[in-house]
């Protein structure tokens, strides 16, 4: 086990690509790291940087305390599981398994007890003598975490390891990767770019956005305080409604959605001291989808766009009154329980949680 | 209408087949024919039918001329350059495609340059060179140049590229060195592509006429085809031992590439030749 820190990361591909600036993280022992962000955030670079396949352009990686940058990867004892798994293709379930302990050269009544021990871990046993193209997505699934833990790193390594399996076996492997990984106490970094994978899956999420970490914690408070628009827009499903306020200085009140709702400025500003600072300043404001309530005030008719129906919940896509008709931007959805009552182009008072509401400058940092 | 097609489909493809085979067909049959058969019957149908069929011309080659010396000396040329040659061209090959070197693009493009340079427009300075270091009339005289050989080297290249890149870094993951990993990794997944730079290398070098004429003189080291040629000029001309002795000398090479057929074909697809 160990930890590991990334201290001021920067990584510039050679044809001017900056996929990583100034990144400070440190991982603690036996913590499951989740780097989370959309394509080309620099999760994945983070990941090859730290197993060595590919050199940092400044800043220092430290395992145990250790600096690393100069080791070979073979030398960091840290293994990893790759997107589309990287099986040996010629060779089977057994001798992919072995192929690490090999390589550390272990003594083979030993590397046997570990195939062993490892594969009946995984449920794989009875897979041994056959080879990756006789495997199924999910059975490959488990043999190249096999191949990963059988060396019993100080480091794991997962690059979004559940992105080619469909929903239902995802569901079930995230489930056994969490369990295998508390089971086991080791230190993991897991990058995914699928928000419920970071939330249910990591003792801290670091979310990511072109190169620079954007906010770091436990997955609950990174719900509940994002630092900016981005983490709040980005976590959830769907994710914050973000849209115009202005806290007028001549008004006592806090204008939202271009005047749709109004809120007192009074409680907000001993809530948040800080907005003092921005009244008279166009703002952001964000809501999270169930936020949203038809018994909340303050209330607004507002517009109802389309309703989609999951059964025992419905997500109302409508427009606040004092939006501009027509402009997608300005659509907010509200996650009402219960089934579709609602039909396109009806009017409804809807209203929210003050509780819940999130300030942002206009430049989309949190206002606290 | 379609029912028609198929039968007139086939009986093209069936004619084709023929008209490939066929002089390979008139060099076996020609073989075994007596001496004063074989041009008598060359013009028609009978070129392809084994009149009085026997292995006496066969005998002929070997009381005539030491073919097997001959036969001896072209597999261990052409063993060492196909062996040595898989060796260099295949970690050359890889060299290019994966591993991260100064002034690696330069050199590949002076590989595929050297490409179009062809034999002939070489011959005379490379003859000037071995020449000056004393090794005419040597097998390394005719193997060492052989060895590296830019098309292989482009052949392997495409296909090493072709790899994905996650097997490697798996590996060095696992604790593998990049002669490990070659080893154990890419060479196991590659055997297409070292099938089919065996049969080129084999169909170019089992056939070489030009440079051994111009390196060798003795007939300890010459092969096959100088032989060939020695033979044709040797009185009298006989058309059914020359006939027996391209067989003789085909046979190697037909056995190597059925040998590897399967896989050839996998690695001209994977590596994108156009025959």
């Amino acid at each position: 086990m160990a930890t590991v820190e990334y201290l001021h990361i920067a990584k510039t591909y050679p044809n001017g690509t900056r996929a990583l600036e100034d990144l400070n993280l440190s991982v603690e022992d036996g913590e499951m790291m989740v780097l989370v962000g959309p394509s080309g955030c620099g999760k994945s670079t983070a990941l090859r940087l730290l197993a060595g396949l590919d050199p940092s352009s400044g800043g220092e990686l430290r395992i145990d305390g250790r600096r690393v940058n100069e080791c070979a990867p073979q030398h960091r004892n840290i293994a990893m599981v790759f997107q589309n798994y990287a099986l040996y293709p010629h060779m089977t379930v057994r001798r992919n398994l072995e192929f690490p302990l090999r390589m550390m050269k272990l003594p083979g009544p030993e590397r046997s007890r570990r195939i062993e021990e490892t594969s009946r871990m995984l449920g794989i046993s009875d897979l041994l003598e056959r080879r990756p193209r006789q495997l199924s997505g999910g059975q490959r699934q488990r043999v190249a975490m096999g191949r990963a833990l059988v060396r019993k790193p100080r480091v794991f390594l997962m690059d979004e390891p559940l992105s080619n399996l469909d929903m239902k076996l995802r569901t079930r492997i995230r489930s056994e990767i969490a369990g295998l990984q508390k089971r086991l106490g080791i230190t993991t970094i897991y990058v995914t770019h699928d928000q419920v994978e970071a939330m249910t899956l990591g003792d801290r999420i670091a979310v990511l956005k072109d190169g620079r970490l954007q906010q770091c914690g436990p997955p609950q408070e990174l719900y509940d305080q994002p630092a900016n628009t981005f983490v709040g827009a980005f976590l959830g499903n769907p994710g914050m409604n973000i849209f115009h306020a202005w806290a007028g200085s001549g008004t006592a009140a806090l204008q939202l959605a271009g005047g749709s709702w109004q809120i007192p400025l009074g409680p907000l500003l001993r809530r948040k001291p800080k907005l003092a600072q921005y009244v008279g300043h166009p703002l952001l404001a964000g809501l999270r989808p169930e936020a949203f309530s038809p018994w909340q005030t303050p209330a607004a008719a507002v517009l109802i766009e389309s309703v989609e129906s999951l059964g025992h919940e419905r997500l109302v896509h409508f427009v606040p009154p004092g939006a501009t008709p027509g402009a997608k931007s300005e659509t907010l959805v509200a996650r009402l329980p219960g089934p579709q009552a609602e039909q396109p182009g009806q009017h409804i008072e809807l209203g929210f949680d003050t509780g819940q509401l999130h300030l942002f400058t206009h430049e989309g940092d949190a206002i606290v | 209408m379609k029912r028609l097609l198929t039968p007139l489909t086939y009986l093209c493809l069936l004619l084709c087949g023929l008209l490939f085979i066929s002089p390979v067909g008139f060099l076996l049959i020609g073989s075994l024919k007596p001496d004063d058969l074989v041009l008598v019957e060359s013009g028609g149908w009978r070129a392809l039918w084994p009149t009085s069929a026997s292995l006496e011309n066969y005998r002929d080659v070997f009381t005539r001329v030491d073919f097997t010396r001959y036969l001896l000396n072209s597999l261990f040329i052409n063993g060492m350059i196909l062996g040595t040659g898989l060796l260099v061209n295949s970690i050359a090959g890889y060299s290019f495609a994966r591993l991260p070197w100064r002034g690696r693009g330069l050199l590949f493009n002076l590989v595929l340059a050297v490409m179009i340079i062809p034999l002939e427009a070489i011959a005379v300075p490379l003859f000037y060179i071995v020449s000056l270091l004393g090794w005419r009339d040597t097998y390394l005289v005719q193997i060492l140049p052989f060895i590296a050989n830019a098309f292989s080297i482009y052949l392997f290249y495409t296909y090493f590229i072709g790899l994905p890149r996650e097997l490697e870094e798996a590996a060095r993951i696992d604790g593998a060195g990049v002669v490990r990993t070659f080893i154990d990794i890419i060479v196991p997944n590659a055997k297409p592509v070292f099938a089919s730079v065996a049969i080129l290398t084999f169909l170019t070098q089992w056939g070489a006429f030009l440079w051994p004429l111009l390196v060798t003189s003795s007939e300890a080291v010459r092969p096959l085809p100088l032989a060939i040629a020695t033979f044709h000029g040797l009185p009298p001309l006989r058309w059914g031992d020359l006939f027996a002795f391209g067989v003789m000398m085909v046979l190697p090479i037909l056995s190597v590439f059925l040998l590897f057929q399967r896989l050839f074909v996998r690695g001209v697809a994977a590596t994108g030749i156009k025959g």
